[in-house]
C-alpha cells in the first residue's frame, strides 16, 4: 500500500462518515413534516441508521475477507448513490402507502425503507478498505482505529453542517443532491484505489447519475402553488406560510400552528383568545411577556391592550414570518430569539404576566415543563402576576395536564385549567392559569362587561370558565431528574396527526 | 470461543454505554441552556470527537501494549468520571454561561464528556488487537465488533430515552452505568491475572 493509496483509502473513509450522519439528518427533514420532528422520529432514524451500518459492518467484513473482488465494491456504493437520489421522488408515496399501518410504525417501516438500503451499503465500505490497507497484524490497531476516527471526524462535520448550514442555505431537495454526487465520487475513488484508473465500468455508470443529480439540482423546482406564501427549511425545522379562504396559517413541521382569519385579524382558535382574559384580572395594563412567539396571536391583542410586551423565540424564522405575514406591531427589541428558560434566567425585568405558548407542535421542550422552571418563572412575576400555559392534552384526564397542574401548585395557591372543546375525551387546548391571587371569580365578573358580550368568542369563553378543574391526584410531579412529559407529549402529536388535519389539503403541508 | 464470548460483551456494555451517556448528556445541561439543536449539535459532536480520539489512542495503545490490564483501566477511568458528574454538572454550567452561549454549551459538554467518551471509545479497536490472531480474518473481526457495540448502542439509546430517563431518573441511571461499568472493569482485572497465573 503507497501512502498515496493510504491518502485516498483515508478520503474515502471520511466521505463515507459524511454521507452516513447527512443522510441520517437529512432524513429528519424529509419525514419531520410528516411525522413531527419528535423524538420518536429521531429514535426511528438513530435506529435504522445504526442497525443498517451493523449489518453494513458483518455483511462487509465477511465479503472482504472471502472475495478480493473489487468490483463489488465499486457497485455497491454507486447503487447506494442511486437509491439516495430516488429517495426525495418516493418519500411521500412512501408515507402514504404504510399509512394503514398507524402514524407510529408508518414513520418507522418509512425510514426503514427508504434509508436502510444506502446506509448498510455505506457501512461494508470500512471493513473492505481495512481488508486492503492491513498488511501485517502488527499494524492492525493504528490503522483500524485511524480509520475509524477518520469516519467519525467527517461524521461531526456532516451534523453541523448538514443541519446549520447546508439545510437552511439550499434546501433539503438540493442537499440531498449533493450526497449523490458525493456518492458518485466515492465510487471513483474506489475504482482508483483497486485499479490505478477509473476508466471502463466505473466511469460509465457513473457519469450519467453525477449528470442526473447536477441536472436535478439545477432545474428542479418544487410545484408552486399560490396558496403556499413561503417555505422555510430553518434550523429548527420546516416553516410555512399558507394563504387559505378562511386565513392565513403558520405551519411547524407539518402541523397548523396558528392562524389568523384574514377579515378580522383575529386568531382563528380559541385558545389565544382565552390566554387574553388574563387581561381582566388587573385593572390597568401591565407587562407581560409571551414565551414561544409562533404567529403572533397570543401577544399581539395584549399589545393593542396598550400592554408592554415582550417576548422569546428560540426560532428567528418565525419571528420574520409573525411580522412579515401576521402582522405583530411589537419592536424589535422586545422580541428575543433564544431559550425560554434561559431568557428567564437571565433577565431582570418583571412581569404581571408570563404566558408559556411552547408546548405543542412536534412535542414539548421537557426543560419549559418542570418544578425548575415554575420556580424561575414565579421570581420573574409581581405579586398577584399570573402565569399562563397552553398545553395540548387528550381529554379532561389528561396525565399531562394533571401533572402540569400539580407541579404548578408546589408554587402558586391558585391553578386552574380552562378546556376549549365541550367534549371531556377530546385531544384539545387546555389553557392553565397560576397565581396566588384568585382567578376564576374575578374572570366571571370580567364577562358581564358589555364589551365582553360583544366578543363573537363569548359563549365559547364562557363554557370553558364553566368546565374548569384542578389538579387531580394521579397527576405527577415533574421535574428536571423525573419528567416523562415530552414522551406523553409525543403520544398526543401522534394521535393529533392521525385524526385531525383532514381539513387541509395536506400536499401543502409538507 | 469463551474469549471471543467475552470479546462481544465487553464492545456491548462499552456501546451500549456510550449512547447512554450523550443521551443522559442531554437531560444533566438542557436544563442550563434549553433543549434545542445546539445543544444536541454539541452533544453528538463532542462525543463523535471524543470517539474519534478513543479509536485513535485505542488502536495506537492496542499496538503498543496488548493486555486487560490496560483495558480495565481504561473503562475503570470511565466509571470514576461519571460518577462525579451529578456533582460537577451545575457548578460547571453555571460557570461556562459566562462565555456566550454557543462556546458555553460547546465548552459544557467538552468537560463532562470528553474523557468518559475516550475512554471507551478505545476500548473497541483494543478489543480487536486483542482477538485478531490472524490476518484472514481481520475485516470479519473487525466488522462483528463494531456491529456489536452499533446494536448495543441502538438498544440503549431506545431503552435510555424511553425507559430510563423517564421513568427511573437522570441521577439513578447515571448510578447504574457506573456500577455496570466498574464490574466489568473488575472482572477484566481478575480474568488478567488469572492468565498471567496460567502463564
Amino acid at each position: 500500500m503507497t501512502q498515496k493509496k493510504l491518502f485516498i483509502a483515508g478520503l474515502l473513509i471520511f466521505l463515507e462518515g459524511y454521507c452516513v450522519l447527512s443522510l441520517e439528518i437529512l432524513g429528519t427533514r424529509l419525514l419531520g413534516p410528516a411525522f413531527g420532528a419528535s423524538i420518536n422520529l429521531w429514535a426511528a432514524l438513530i435506529a435504522v441508521t445504526l442497525l443498517s451500518l451493523s449489518v453494513g459492518y458483518s455483511i462487509g467484513g465477511r465479503l472482504a475477507d472471502r472475495y478480493k473482488e473489487h468490483t463489488m465494491l465499486i457497485m455497491m456504493v454507486w447503487f447506494s448513490a442511486l437509491w439516495t437520489l430516488i429517495i426525495p421522488f418516493i418519500k411521500k408515496e412512501t408515507v402514504e402507502a404504510l399509512s394503514f399501518l398507524g402514524l407510529k410504525w408508518d414513520m418507522l417501516l418509512s425510514a426503514a425503507l427508504l434509508f436502510t438500503f444506502p446506509l448498510t451499503m455505506l457501512g461494508m465500505v470500512t471493513p473492505f478498505i481495512l481488508r486492503t490497507c492491513v498488511n501485517t497484524l502488527s499494524s492492525i490497531g493504528y490503522i483500524a482505529g485511524r480509520f475509524y476516527a477518520i469516519s467519525t471526524v467527517a461524521s461531526v462535520f456532516a451534523a453541523i453542517l448538514t443541519g446549520f448550514f447546508f439545510i437552511p442555505a439550499f434546501g433539503t431537495f438540493n442537499v440531498i443532491m449533493a450526497v449523490v454526487l458525493i456518492l458518485s465520487f466515492m465510487s471513483l475513488l474506489t475504482a482508483y484505489i483497486y485499479r490505478d484508473h477509473i476508466l471502463g465500468l466505473p466511469l460509465t455508470i457513473n457519469i450519467p447519475l453525477i449528470l442526473l443529480a447536477t441536472e436535478l439540482m439545477v432545474f428542479n423546482n418544487p410545484d408552486h402553488d399560490q396558496r403556499l406564501l413561503e417555505v422555510h427549511h430553518s434550523p429548527y425545522g420546516e416553516v410555512r406560510v399558507l394563504n387559505l379562504n378562511r386565513g392565513k396559517f403558520l405551519v411547524l413541521e407539518g402541523e397548523v400552528h396558528s392562524g389568523i382569519n384574514t377579515y378580522t385579524n383575529q386568531s382563528s382558535f380559541l385558545y389565544p383568545v382565552l390566554f387574553q382574559t388574563a387581561k381582566d384580572l388587573f385593572d390597568q395594563p401591565g407587562n407581560g411577556l409571551v414565551i414561544g412567539l409562533g404567529a403572533g396571536t397570543t401577544i399581539q391583542p395584549f399589545s393593542d391592550a396598550n400592554w408592554r410586551m415582550s417576548a422569546v423565540e428560540i426560532n428567528p424564522v418565525i419571528i420574520d414570518m409573525a411580522y412579515k405575514h401576521f402582522g405583530i406591531d411589537i419592536p424589535d427589541t422586545r422580541i428575543h430569539s433564544m431559550d425560554g428558560r434561559r431568557f428567564l434566567f437571565e433577565t431582570n425585568d418583571s412581569f404581571d404576566a408570563i404566558l408559556m405558548d411552547a408546548y405543542g407542535g412536534s412535542g414539548i421542550p421537557f426543560h419549559l415543563i418542570t418544578q425548575e422552571v415554575f420556580e424561575l418563572a414565579k421570581k420573574r412575576l409581581n405579586t398577584n402576576g399570573v402565569l399562563g400555559l397552553n398545553v395540548i392534552g387528550d381529554g379532561w384526564d389528561s396525565l399531562l395536564v394533571h401533572s402540569t397542574l400539580k407541579t404548578l401548585e408546589l408554587f402558586f395557591t391558585h391553578v386552574t385549567a380552562l378546556p376549549t372543546a365541550t367534549k371531556r375525551d377530546n385531544i384539545q387546548n387546555f389553557i392553565i392559569f397560576a397565581s396566588d391571587a384568585e382567578i376564576i371569580p374575578k374572570l366571571y365578573n370580567s364577562l358581564r362587561n358589555p364589551s365582553s358580550k360583544n366578543n363573537v368568542y363569548h359563549h365559547a369563553i364562557a363554557r370553558s370558565f364553566k368546565n374548569n378543574f384542578s389538579s387531580k391526584p394521579f397527576g405527577k410531579i415533574l421535574t428536571d431528574n423525573y419528567n416523562p412529559a415530552d414522551l406523553w407529549g409525543d403520544e398526543i402529536n401522534f394521535k393529533t396527526r392521525s385524526t385531525g388535519q383532514k381539513t387541509i389539503d395536506s400536499s401543502l403541508l409538507w | 470461543m469463551k474469549d471471543s464470548l467475552m470479546h462481544y460483551g465487553i464492545v456491548f456494555t462499552t456501546g451500549a454505554s456510550i449512547l447512554a451517556i450523550e443521551i443522559l448528556g442531554s437531560r444533566m445541561i438542557g436544563p442550563y441552556f434549553g433543549i434545542n439543536l445546539f445543544l444536541w449539535t454539541a452533544l453528538l459532536s463532542i462525543t463523535l470527537i471524543a470517539l474519534a480520539l478513543g479509536y485513535f489512542f485505542g488502536g495506537l495503545l492496542a499496538d503498543y501494549k496488548p493486555s486487560y490490564r490496560v483495558l480495565a483501566t481504561l473503562i475503570l477511568i470511565a466509571a470514576l468520571w461519571l460518577s462525579i458528574l451529578p456533582y460537577i454538572t451545575e457548578p460547571l454550567s453555571m460557570f461556562s454561561r459566562n462565555f456566550g452561549y454557543k462556546f458555553s454549551v460547546m465548552l459544557t459538554a467538552l468537560c463532562l464528556f470528553t474523557i468518559p467518551l475516550s475512554c471507551l471509545g478505545c476500548v473497541t479497536p483494543y478489543v480487536l488487537k486483542l482477538s485478531v490472531h490472524s490476518l484472514d480474518q481481520v475485516a470479519t473481526k473487525a466488522g462483528d465488533l463494531y456491529a456489536f457495540s452499533t446494536v448495543a448502542s441502538v438498544l440503549s439509546a431506545l431503552a435510555t430515552g424511553f425507559f430510563f430517563i423517564p421513568y427511573v431518573g437522570v441521577k439513578e441511571l447515571t448510578y447504574l452505568l457506573v456500577l455496570v461499568l466498574t464490574l466489568l472493569a473488575t472482572l477484566l482485572y481478575c480474568y488478567d491475572t488469572k492468565q498471567n497465573k496460567s502463564i
